[in-house]
């Protein structure tokens, strides 16, 4: 016994010596915090020194961050003391500023525009981005929104959008004998310019991956629609392939290299694939339905669409050479439009149930379905290249014409954009660079 | 007691014994030092002092535990510049010029402008970065008064001699900076620092004679002290006189006015327990009405260290209020990609609530949207501080408030 007392002690001192090391214990305790509302973050755009081009730089980036949803322009003159290089970070947080940009924009000695900018952390107080630019004079709004998309990118993390065009279609004169025309303008709607003389009508302008060309659908005098490829650099156009029948929406496929389009033929209207170097034609369905508005997901590999197939208008997911589609949309009412989201994960939509007209996005499996904007007549989204905006026109009734209008992907804010004229069926270009 | 090897219980016993005993020792002497060591000092030493008036005496000089939050300002309002952004890897595309048009369907004659170049990242600006240092000088301000007091007294013993007389004219700032602290702290912090450093005895002799009529309030507590160094004077005598032929505690016996020969009055200018008992006795004698509860009590340091060890519920409630704190500056994610990813962010506070040093993320990402969404995070804590700490919660700053980890969620 006393042999087992004297091993048991001497078990437990060594033990306790081995315990005796252990370090004090601290508590180690995280405390979960779960985030309020939406609040966009507040940015303070300093009026860039220089002259006019400053100020029209300034009033550029400004007005594309008020648009952005992301970010709010908040009072910029309360640092009047500081300079681009060091402002006056402390009188920014009287506005609540948690990032301010400042820059500079002044002729180079050959006449062009240099450009700079800084962007400071108001809560560290130091410069988190910068960058200069050169350009011509007559470019300063690129400038303005080049230099946007990387405030925007440095701060939410996501890609910008703001060098990016919209190729839309122009519609003025009485509504009874309306002239459409295609044009393209800048995502603020700044730099119109016209692609056709709206001698034909023209529908559904759809940009290429690679911003040079635009694939639409134009009625000539015969009535019989055709699509068409235009490049937007020369306006020059060709007409893509012969087909017995009406082509209508026509889509480029993500490496520009296709063009996928519906065919009507008879009393079906079934989806094909051209290879614009080949021109050679694939046929993707075959059914008595009537089947419309591909879209191609970013990867290439699937495309949604949209189908009568089930007894009324629904979305659908197939592989981008053809075989079963899967229904993915299954509330209340038609779905129509379909456009996958250049990030892949959503794809947004048209859905009229009643007389109201709404705009929505779900995810590829068809769940998540959330509205962003209903009314009388919304249709024809159209993703921003970040995937965090959408487009889409409103025909606001009476004898009125249609607007575009701007929504971002959660639904929180929604802004016309500004156009000459009524405009319809906008369609959302890459980014430029 | 036989030791053979059919029973080696005894040899395994001592092992074991000496093994401890070893491993304490070097655990011991490498533990880390507690902020509040004046505090933490055991001091037996209780006498009996009213609380009232221990309550009284918040103006004696607090120690200067000032000297951390110096240092601890001095790297928080050390900024890092910010590295220079990488080059535009590639200049724009120029565009091809504009072409004579073969048809020109009413398009228009704009020719397209070039495209901005981009030539350079512009580094940060070389000055901007000092004006942090300067957003912060409240709470070292306080700080640094006693730091600035040093040199005028006693430049060479600077760091540690010069404390004492140092603090005594900034004693009331401190002490209303650090108001729980009850005024005996400094008294047992001397002897500590006395028996520590030999070497600053003299100074330290010399500089005590001008403090010590300033305070009052000390008193009260030094009162206690003196009883207890009257009653140990005569159990240290022997022992002194032990220690003072060891070469580990020559030092202390020597400095810590120990007189190797017992005699209590050679160390004049050490820490002479007789000295400083006839000093103190001088003062309030009406004080010693206190009773040995309290003073231990005041003597064990400020509430929190006597505060009772944290318990779930407190802990709960302390969790509730930074929740609370902190939650406005934190808005749900921008975008569906940083919806998912919940930045994790540790921060330290001071005992006013200030933010000390740089919060840290705890669970940085490569992706560029969670890499946003991790800032987003830092910046709620920046813009969210400094944080107001209730004096009921004051007693758990080390355990509950001195290191805050928050995980910041989205609130979808």
């Amino acid at each position: 016994m006393t042999r087992l007392i004297t091993r048991r002690a001497a078990a437990g001192l060594i033990a306790s010596a081995a315990l005796a090391p252990v370090a004090p214990a601290r508590a180690g305790r995280i405390i979960d915090l779960k985030g309020g509302g939406f609040q966009p973050i507040n940015i303070a755009v300093a009026p860039f020194v220089g002259e006019e081009a400053a100020r029209a730089i300034t009033s550029v980036a400004h007005n594309n961050f008020k648009r952005s949803v992301f970010l709010r322009p908040v009072d910029a003159n309360v640092g009047e003391g500081g300079s681009p290089d060091a402002p006056d970070l402390d009188a920014y947080k009287t506005v609540n500023a948690q990032f301010v940009l400042t820059g500079r924009s002044v002729r180079a000695g050959d006449g062009r525009l240099k450009t700079e900018f800084r962007l400071f952390d108001v809560t560290t107080g130091e410069q988190v981005a910068g960058q200069q630019y050169v350009t011509e004079a007559a470019n300063l709004r690129r400038v303005a929104h080049l230099l946007s998309d990387a405030v925007f990118t440095r701060i939410t993390g996501e890609k910008g959008f703001f060098d990016t065009r919209i190729v839309f279609v122009d519609e003025s004169g009485p509504k009874d004998r309306r002239r459409k025309r295609l044009a393209m303008m800048d995502q603020d709607g700044a730099n119109v310019r016209y692609l056709t003389r709206g001698d034909e009508l023209v529908v559904t302008p759809r940009f290429s991956p690679s911003s040079l060309d635009v694939t639409y659908m134009a009625f000539n005098d015969d009535g019989e629609p055709k699509v068409l490829l235009m490049n937007i650099e020369n306006s020059q156009r060709e007409v893509v392939g012969n087909f017995p029948g009406m082509t209508f929406s026509p889509r480029f496929s993500p490496d520009g290299q296709k063009i996928i389009m519906s065919l009507s033929q008879g009393s079906s209207t079934n989806l094909y694939t051209m290879d614009l170097r080949s021109r050679a034609t694939t046929r993707l369905t075959d059914t008595s339905a009537i089947d419309t508005a591909p879209s191609y997901s970013p990867d290439g590999s699937r495309i949604c669409f949209e189908s009568d197939r089930g007894g009324s208008q629904q979305i659908y997911v197939m592989g981008a050479r053809g075989g079963e589609a899967k229904r993915i949309s299954f509330g209340g009412g038609r779905y129509s439009t379909p456009v996958w989201s250049p990030k892949g994960d959503y794809i947004a939509f048209t859905k009229q149930n009643g007389g109201n007209f709404a705009i929505g996005v779900m995810k590829t499996d068809g769940s998540g379905e959330r509205i962003l904007t209903e009314g009388f007549h919304n249709e024809g989204p159209t993703w921003a290249p970040n995937g965090l905006f959408l487009m889409f026109f409103r025909e606001s009734g009476g004898s009125g014409g249609p607007k575009i209008y701007m929504v971002d992907v959660f639904g929180r804010s929604e802004t016309l954009v500004p156009t000459p004229n009524y405009a319809s069926d906008p369609a959302w270009g890459p980014l430029q660079d | 007691m036989r030791v053979s090897r059919s029973e080696p219980g005894v040899v395994v016993s001592s092992a074991a014994h000496a093994g401890l005993l070893v491993v304490a020792l070097v655990l011991f002497s490498d533990a880390r030092k507690f902020d509040d060591v004046e505090e933490a000092v055991p001091v037996e030493v209780v006498t009996e002092e009213p609380r009232a008036q221990v309550s009284k005496g918040e103006k004696a000089a607090r120690p200067a535990k000032s000297t951390p939050r110096v240092d601890k300002a001095a790297k928080e309002a050390e900024p890092k510049p910010h590295p220079p952004l990488a080059e535009a890897k590639k200049d724009a595309p120029v565009p091809p010029p504009p072409l004579r048009r073969m048809s020109d369907p009413g398009a228009d004659d704009k020719p397209e402008p070039t495209p901005p170049k981009r030539i350079a990242a512009l580094p940060p600006a070389p000055e901007p970065p000092t004006r942090p240092v300067e957003r912060k000088p409240e709470p070292p301000k306080p700080v640094e008064k006693p730091a600035e007091a040093k040199p005028a007294p006693v430049p060479p013993a600077k760091p540690k001699a010069a404390t004492p007389e140092a603090k005594e004219p900034d004693e009331p700032k401190e002490a209303e900076i650090v108001r729980p602290k009850p005024p005996v702290r400094p008294k047992p912090e001397k002897e500590v620092k006395d028996t520590a450093k030999p070497e600053k005895k003299p100074e330290k002799a010399e500089a005590k004679p001008e403090p010590k009529p300033a305070p009052e309030k000390p008193r009260l507590k030094a009162d206690d002290v003196a009883r207890l160094l009257e009653s140990k004077r005569a159990e240290e005598k022997p022992v002194r006189t032990e220690n003072g032929a060891e070469s580990e505690t020559a030092e202390k016996s020597a400095k810590g006015s120990k007189p190797k020969s017992g005699d209590e009055s050679a160390p004049k200018s050490k820490f002479d327990a007789a000295s400083i008992a006839n000093l103190l006795s001088k003062e309030a004698p009406q004080r010693r009405a206190a009773t040995g509860k309290e003073v231990k009590t005041a003597a064990l340091g400020a509430p929190e260290a006597t505060a009772p060890k944290l318990s779930a519920s407190m802990e709960a409630r302390i969790a509730s209020y930074i929740h609370d704190h902190y939650h406005p500056c934190w808005a749900s994610a921008l975008s569906l990609g940083g919806a998912t990813f919940a930045p994790v962010v540790e921060f330290h506070l001071s005992r006013e609530g200030a933010l000390e040093g740089r919060p840290r993320l705890l669970n940085p990402s490569a992706n560029p949207v969670e890499q946003a969404r991790g800032e987003q995070a830092l910046q709620a804590v920046r813009r969210c501080s400094p944080m107001r700490i209730p004096a009921e919660f004051m007693p758990y700053y080390e355990e509950a408030l001195r290191e805050v980890t928050i995980r910041f969620q989205d609130a979808n």
